[in-house]
């Protein structure tokens, strides 16, 4: 247990840590699009069930933002892109950890 | 395959024909959504990032623009293949977004949900332009049945 408790070994995991923070995808509100519109999107894109895709649709709507999707960078960047060319307000943001 | 029946007069197609025609312009050099890469200090993924945006909405634009200037669209049933409908689905967003953009930026977030705008204290060129929206919204709306009927259930 000694590689543990030695003093270089904390930065290490807490680095390791932060590399393993998953990517957020979120989606913010805007007044043009329609409802059923962003359902059929979060369906066809993350392949959401109708009760998942309307909580998230009516969480963008009230709340002004919804995370879709967490996980890797890469395949979080992917959605962005592909929420963009659906024209969603969409981003990419880090997980904080919180 | 997604069928659409609108019954709508000659001269209003023609008007929204024309509108459209003007937004597309628009939409096909600056992007209707904020392109929001995953590094904006790095231009050349912001660019690619962009580019590869642009060209996908002309695309859809262009299914738009064909289906507008369909003989048969507001007379009788037009049939799409499914990708085409969905071009066109995604090229009314973008341009309904190009138009809030361009003239009802005035109108807060929640009069244009709510689609509470008095269409008689606009002027001409206004009600035309916002006539055009809802023209856009409807045929989006009837698409989005056809392609996901369960999208639009309740």
């Amino acid at each position: 247990m000694a590689g543990t408790s030695h003093p270089l070994a904390a930065p290490k995991t807490q680095t390791q840590t932060e590399v393993d923070l998953p990517w957020l995808v979120v989606v913010l509100n805007d007044p043009v699009n329609l409802m059923d519109y962003v359902v059929m999107v979060f369906r066809r894109v993350f392949g959401y069930d109708l009760e998942k895709a309307r909580k998230h649709m009516m969480e963008v709507h009230e709340e002004g933002r919804s995370v879709l999707w967490s996980g890797p960078r890469e395949q979080a960047e992917a959605y962005v892109y592909q929420l963009q060319e659906w024209q969603l307000s969409a981003c990419l943001q880090r997980d904080k950890g919180e | 395959m997604p069928e659409l029946h609108l019954r709508i007069s000659p001269v209003f197609l023609t008007t929204f024909r024309e509108l459209v025609e003007g937004f597309v312009r628009h939409v096909g050099v600056q992007l209707s959504v904020q392109p929001q890469g995953p590094d904006p200090e790095d231009e050349d993924m912001m660019d690619a990032w962009r580019e590869g945006l642009l060209a996908s909405v002309r695309e859809d634009c262009g299914q738009l623009m064909a289906l507008m200037k369909d003989s048969g669209l507001g007379r009788e049933k037009v049939v799409l293949e499914e990708e085409n409908a969905l071009a066109v689905i995604r090229a009314c967003s973008a341009v309904r977004l190009k138009i809030q953009q361009l003239f009802l930026k005035p109108y807060g977030e929640e009069q244009l949900e709510e689609g509470e705008l008095d269409f008689d204290e606009m002027g001409p060129e206004l009600q035309q332009v916002y006539a055009c929206y809802v023209f856009l919204a409807g045929l989006q709306e009837l698409l989005v049945h056809e392609v996901d009927p369960d999208a639009t259930r309740g």
